[in-house]
């Protein structure tokens, strides 16, 4: 469609609203309720211009023509019109700098700041403000108004995590939009009328997992991020984009960093990926970064102690150590959320060490590489979604591509100028496509609330319902546990009907290697794509470069049982586990990189200080088999280093140093592996899923149990560091031991009580929560790096009440 | 040249020998700086209340031309505020050997907290002392760090060689 | 109040007022002695659903809402039937000051409009009626509650409606006391139980409604009219009126007239045979006259304009608009700019705040500048003020409700604009005589 924005003609696709076609036409104009990937609602009247467009006469259907000039005449539209709302004409003509509608900027510039307080120089928002932009841009500069401005409440606390100053709010609405319309839980919205309206929430407070998306969206000051509260204003702070080490999605954000100190994370745009949405474990997980606790030199063990080393000295005691050893009696074991480059690093000193002891950790039994990848694109624009497990825990990035899949909306055509600013397509309160998404999992996860059908199946029946509904998809009959056959067969022909099906399962499908194939059959008897979610966020690069034990017997649970003489272990604890601390004080050598002192560095004969995915430069893999960049923000940590140097140190001490370097031996098989260059990867990730290895023989040793009373549950939060994130576990609270009231009161317990409870070896200590919706008799808890997704039986005795709930 | 042009030159000369001599003996005696002079800075109080003007906001370090300002700001307890707004400066650092002493800090200031007075004598033996941090440069302390270091060893006042009247912007502040 | 309406006028006969103020003429007996119900069953029995849309096209009924669109047309906007559910809402929140039309019917005559609702429901093929009633409305609600039981008990709703094949049932659904939601969109969100805020336009309620499905949102008067079309024929109610306005409407009026009430009258009529012939002229002096309501702006009370037609176009030419019918008369001694200030804190307090001008130009601003005003604080220069950010909000706000407060302002200052100087320069206002309400 040929439009005339200021004199420039441009060809856009109907549909294109007119904010669009003037950002497009290089124009301007200023606007507050607008928002990429939110609907337009047209209620900050900013984006006013002057618009008209011809008309055709009805009875000829010819353009009317003005009398003089023979071209299609323009009638004006009376008022000037909000181009957020309007769509695009043939012929349309608008204009943002004519008299008129520079004139209603101007008005409503004046008219949006006389409730507004002044309070810039103590505002976080300040100097990124789109309200301070746009009144310096569009304003008159002086204000006629000359009465009291509304006076509500300023420290209005809507989570531990937000705050909200009610006299700065603008109503624009974004914030309430966005929770209704993104994550689909309507926690926020307007009270009151007229100029007395003020944002509040639902009585339970924010319940979302999305909620700090709402500062980043919020055109002035007046939600706000309490982790970051005056740390810094915006012109201070370092930005640093990269993607997070969270979860597997790759999300990007960017982290914003002051002297030495990372004081905020924000989302960032990855249309690919994420959008412009982070979950608030990714943006609010980072505080244990600036604690004090950090482990900021090498330690070696003088006697009892440990004590300040320099990385000189203690990689030569390490390399002495292992000079000693035989061959294969040396281990190394990597946490999932390594880089490609530390994992190759680590690949490269186990060949120098020979040995094949080599894992990364949290994996489990099966592959995370899905046969026929699906791409989180790929997903927003489904028509059938089959999951099988709790996404919402897992990747929360994951959760909201579903949901856009719902609206039925496929992700945007981009303009030069980036995301469309207003796609009409998008309403409020839009009518979801529910029926698209089956949903089944062993205990109830959020995301059945947006399911068309939703099943709870009893744990580790992954394999069994996969097994049916291929042998209905292949015509036979079958019964599928917790899906009546009506339901079954509907679902089969629905992904089979489907041009774009996608099945997504996650770590209680890993857990059995049986059951991960069972869903691969299921997948290619009905035709549909998949999505595995890993624990980690590289928990499928590090698979994909084969870190991993040359023979089953050198997994990472044989190694803490005692298959290596000397170990090197990055970022994990294992010696949580009692009986794997027993193991590990027999140790020749144990060597423990790691951000925080815990039980492991306590039998450490070397500790040396890690750097956090924060501080880190190299490249992961996301869940869709997408390479991305990560990169280090400028964080005082002291000597703390990541493991390449670790192993370059060692290998450099051992004498055995070739004639390149890790960092460009990891460059060059990255390139042979993926085919891209890692130093010049796109900013939103190069896409090269891979397929799985026919014969992968990195199994673990020990088979899943098919028994058990407690399921291991993915969980959002970073359960390592909660402890030293403090606004985060305010509002979240500690780990939650989730139960059916009949098993409380059975135990007799509390919601709230705190309780503790030896998990399979691990000492851990909970929250009791009392949901009735967990099947009784099957307690949930949640993950730590050091125990995989899965079923598992419990010691119920070891149960202790710790304290009573205040 | 006339007898009398010279006559009326050495009559000047002569005259300017009655007057009344402009050199100060500094620092012997104490110098009258006019108003507007741009001498070291103070960090301004409200007047008769104990709360800061300053809110931390970091204007004066991003007005800055040669980067001398570091402030690190925290949320007041709103029972005991230590500045009248929402937050405070709990750090707030002026390197004197970078400063040009240019009152850009201060033109930029919303509060009028950081205001340039009358006190020049700067001079140190260390680096890290020309770091003036708030407990130097808020309002009633008198002189630079040298000139208390002094003090404090002779057991005397503090003697500082300004004696002016400080401009209406110093509000709180006395050389006398 | 005295509700005296024209069916005591000989020169016109009364149609759809007939029966208003007689005794028990809210029951379901006296309608069915009156002919009730006869016409919905002609329309289902012997009439498709596309008749009944182009007899009322063909009569030319302009919506009494408000904005006059023809209510015909906006029914051939509704989709094709595809299954889905259709609904037909009746607008009954009747909030607009000086009105009172919907009110009688509600009250005196419910079944006119359970009729008229199965009517138009049939005709667009809705299945579920909602009759979005004002909270305030209490008598009307109770009498409508008991009339749509009544109806149901007799078969007239619900399965298979007069013996058709047609299903159609009601729903009776009471306002919070929100001027916004007679609003079509924001009384559709009020429905749905969110937040009554006027929803973006397109999707169009035909396109998407109630719940996101076709709806189509009439005012009282204008269903309860269709009745009467379809039993007399399009060609008897063009018969009344205009070529541009045709049919019958009711004004409203209120203020020192003689005899205040509501009067149906066929379109065409002058506001001089209204005011000083079926009210009785008027008791004191009388300066302006609002045609339709308060959102409408006011006229002089002169030759000028009393003797204009009340039709749509006239009107509107004229500079004013139809609006409701709801005429209001303001007295010679009454301070312009009190009234206006009383106008303009109505529309403050309804604003709904979702768009910048109206939160903080109706609902902020103006309010503060009509008291500075007032207290006689004003300096020059303010008239001006009030002029430009009136000027700055009219035409620029989501829905029309900004509008409606904006263009009595305006009105005010063109017609009035030396009692605003007067108050300006003198601190106080031209008239000594307090408000009514302050008396």
């Amino acid at each position: 469609m040929k439009v005339k924005v200021n004199g420039i003609e441009l060809e856009l696709a109907p549909g294109t609203s007119a904010i669009d076609a003037v950002f497009a036409a290089g124009s301007d104009v200023p606007y507050f309720c607008s928002h990429e990937y939110m609907s337009p609602v047209g209620s900050c009247r900013m984006c006013l211009a002057k618009i008209g467009a011809p008309r055709k006469d009805r009875a000829t259907g010819n353009w009317v023509l003005d009398e003089e000039t023979g071209e299609p005449q323009i009638f004006w539209f009376p008022n000037p019109m909000a181009t957020c709302t309007t769509a695009i004409m043939e012929g349309m003509v608008i204009e943002t700098e004519a008299e008129e509608a520079v004139k209603a900027q101007r008005g409503m510039v004046e008219m949006t700041l006389i409730n507004h307080p002044l309070d810039c120089p103590i505002c976080d928002k300040g100097g990124a403000c789109e309200l301070q932009d746009r009144a310096y841009e569009y304003g008159e500069g002086i204000s006629r108004f000359e009465f009291d401005k509304r006076h509500q409440e300023k420290h209005h606390q809507l989570s531990e995590l937000i705050t909200l100053d009610r006299e700065r709010c603008i109503h624009c609405k974004r914030c309430i939009r966005f929770f209704e319309e993104v994550p689909g839980d309507e926690v926020l919205d307007f009270i009151e009328r007229g100029g007395h309206t003020y944002i509040a929430t639902v009585e339970e407070g924010l319940e979302s997992n999305f909620t700090g998306n709402i500062t980043d969206l919020c055109p002035v000051g007046a939600l706000l991020d309490r982790t970051s509260r005056f740390k810094g204003r915006n012109w201070e702070y370092e930005h640093t984009i990269t993607s997070s080490l969270d979860d597997a999605s790759g999300s990007a954000i960017v982290l914003d960093s002051r002297t030495g100190r990372l004081e905020r994370i924000k989302a960032e745009l990855n249309t690919q990926v994420n959008k412009l949405w982070i979950d608030d474990s990714t943006r609010f997980g980072y505080e244990y970064v600036n604690s004090s606790e950090r482990i900021k030199t090498p330690l070696i063990r003088k006697g009892d102690n440990l004590e300040a080393a320099s990385w000189q000295e203690v990689s030569e005691f390490i390399a002495d150590k292992l000079a000693k050893l035989a061959q294969k009696e040396a281990a190394i074991v990597l946490r999932a959320d390594s880089t490609l480059e530390e994992g190759y690093a680590a690949k490269n000193l186990a060949k120098i060490l020979e040995t094949g002891q080599i894992d990364h950790y949290p994996r489990q039994l099966a592959s995370v590489i899905p046969n026929n990848s699906a791409s989180l694109n790929d997903l927003a624009s489904s028509d059938a979604i089959f999951v099988i497990g709790d996404v919402s825990q897992n990747v929360p990035i994951v959760d909201l591509r579903i949901k856009d899949a719902l609206k039925g909306v496929a992700p945007p055509e981009m303009f030069e100028h980036g995301v469309p600013i207003a796609d009409l397509r998008l309403k409020e309160r839009m009518i979801r496509k529910k029926e698209i998404l089956t949903v089944a999992a062993p205990y109830n996860v959020d995301l059945m609330r947006h399911a068309g059908q939703a099943h709870i199946y009893e744990a580790n029946s992954e394999e069994a319902i996969f097994k049916a509904l291929t042998k209905i998809a292949n015509g036979e009959d079958s019964s599928v546990a917790a899906m009546s056959n009506e339901q079954a067969e509907a679902l089969v022909k629905r992904l089979n009907e489907a041009n774009n099906a996608i099945i997504i399962y996650d770590g209680f499908s890993l857990a059995s290697p049986a059951a991960a194939i069972a869903a691969r059959n299921f997948a290619n008897a009905v035709g549909a794509k998949e999505i595995i979610l890993g624990q980690m966020a590289n928990s499928y690069g590090l698979e994909a470069i084969q870190v991993l034990p040359s023979h089953e017997r050198y997994g990472y649970a044989e190694i803490m049982q005692g298959s290596a003489k000397a170990l090197i272990i990055s970022e994990l604890n294992p010696a949580n586990n009692s009986q794997y601390a027993q193991n590990l004080k027999e140790l020749e050598l144990l060597v423990v990189h790691s951000i925080f002192e815990n039980e492991t560095t306590a039998l450490a004969d070397v500790v040396l200080p890690a750097k956090s995915g924060y501080e880190k430069q190299g490249t992961i893999v996301n869940l869709e088999g997408r390479l991305l960049e990560v990169n280090a923000a400028p964080i005082d940590a002291g000597q703390a280093q990541d493991f390449e140097f670790l192993a370059a140190s060692i290998i450099a001490a051992l004498g055995k140093e070739g004639k390149e370097d890790l960092a460009s031996l990891a460059h060059k098989a990255i390139r042979k592996q993926f085919g891209v260059d890692s130093k010049k990867l796109d900013p939103e990730g190069d896409l090269k899923p891979l397929k799985p290895r026919a014969n992968n023989k990195a199994k673990l040793h020990i088979q899943s149990t098919n028994i058990g009373n407690a399921l291991i549950v993915p969980t959002m939060l970073r359960l390592e560091y909660i402890d030293k994130n403090p606004h985060l576990l305010a509002e979240r609270g500690a780990a939650k031991l989730t139960m059916n009231s009949i098993d409380a009161d059975a135990n007799g317990l509390k919601n709230a009580e705190i309780v503790s409870l030896d998990v399979a070896g691990i000492k851990r200590s909970f929250s009791v929560q009392i949901k009735d919706s967990v099947p009784a008799g099957l307690w949930l808890i949640p993950a730590l790096p050091e125990q995989a997704i899965g079923l598992l039986e419990l010691d119920r005795a070891s149960l202790k009440k710790e304290l009573e709930p205040a | 040249m006339s007898v009398l042009d010279i006559a009326k030159g050495m009559g000047v000369t002569l005259g300017h020998l009655f007057k009344k001599p402009v050199t100060v003996l500094y620092p012997e005696e104490k110098v009258d700086i006019k108003p507007r002079f741009r001498g070291r800075h103070h960090l301004l109080k409200h007047p008769d209340s104990d709360l800061e003007k300053c809110i931390g906001c970091s204007l004066c370090a991003a007005a800055c031309p040669a980067y001398a300002i570091y402030v690190e700001a925290e949320e007041n307890d709103p029972n005991d505020p230590t500045s009248a707004g929402e937050r405070y400066a709990k750090i707030y650092e002026i390197n004197m050997l970078r400063c040009i002493f240019c009152g850009l800090c201060e033109e930029a200031c919303p509060t009028g907290a950081i205001v340039l007075g009358h006190e020049f004598e700067l001079a140190d033996f260390r680096y890290q002392d020309f770091i003036y941090g708030k407990d130097e440069l808020m309002v009633g302390v008198k002189g630079s760090k040298w000139q208390r270091r002094e003090a404090a060893k002779k057991n005397k006042e503090v003697n500082i060689g300004v004696k002016s009247v400080p401009r209406k912007e110093l509000e709180g502040v006395n050389y006398d | 109040m005295d509700n005296i309406t024209s069916r005591h006028d000989p020169r016109f006969e009364v149609t759809m007022y007939k029966y208003m103020g007689v005794e028990n003429s809210h029951k379901l007996d006296f309608y069915e002695q009156h002919g009730g119900y006869q016409t919905a069953k002609k329309a289902l029995t012997t009439m498709q659903s596309v008749d009944i849309v182009n007899e009322v096209k063909a009569s030319g009924l302009r919506g009494r809402g408000g904005a006059g669109f023809p209510m015909g047309v906006k029914w051939s906007f509704m989709p094709p039937v595809d299954g889905r559910q259709r609904f037909i809402v009746c607008n009954a929140d009747e909030s607009e000051p000086g009105s009172t039309k919907d009110r009688f019917v509600l009250e005196d005559d419910p079944h006119q409009l359970i009729e008229g609702m199965i009517i138009a429901g049939y005709a667009i093929q809705a299945t579920l009626g909602v009759i979005y009633i004002r909270g305030e409305y209490h008598l009307g609600y109770t009498r409508l509650y008991d009339a749509i039981n009544e109806a149901r008990a007799k078969g007239y709703l619900g399965k298979n409606v007069l013996a058709s094949n047609f299903d159609f049932d009601l729903i009776l659904h009471r306002g919070a006391g929100a001027y916004i939601c007679g609003e079509e969109s924001a009384l559709m969100n009020s429905f749905e139980g969110y937040r009554a805020n006027p929803r973006l336009k397109p999707p169009f309620p035909a396109q998407a409604g109630v719940y996101g499905f076709p709806t189509s949102v009439n005012n009282v008067t204008s269903i309860a009219s269709g009745v009467h079309i379809i039993a007399k024929g399009a060609d008897w109610f063009k018969s009344m009126g205009t070529q541009d306005s045709s049919g019958f409407h009711h004004v409203q009026i209120s203020g020192p007239a003689v005899r205040r009430g509501v009067y149906e009258v066929p379109m065409g009529i002058t506001y001089r045979e209204i005011i000083f012939d079926l009210a009785g002229g008027v008791t004191e002096p009388v300066k302006a006259f609002i045609p339709g309501g308060s959102s409408c702006p006011m006229f002089p009370f002169t030759d000028e304009y009393l003797d204009l037609t009340m039709e749509y176009g006239v009107v509107a030419k004229a500079g004013s608009m139809m609006g409701t019918g709801g005429i209001i008369l303001i007295p010679e001694d009454k301070c312009i700019v009190d009234a206006l200030a009383n106008v303009v804190h109505f529309y403050a307090h309804e604003s709904c705040g979702k768009c910048t001008p109206c939160r903080e130009g109706v609902s902020t601003w103006l309010p503060k500048m009509y008291a500075k005003l007032l207290a006689g604080l004003g300096e020059s220069g303010d008239l001006e003020l009030l002029e430009d950010v009136s000027h700055n909000i009219r035409g620029r706000s989501f829905c029309p409700l900004a509008d409606a407060c904006i263009m009595p302002v305006q009105a005010s200052i063109k017609h009035f604009r030396h009692e605003y100087e007067y108050i300006i320069e003198h601190g106080k206002s031209m008239y000594a005589k307090k408000s009514r309400w302050q008396e």
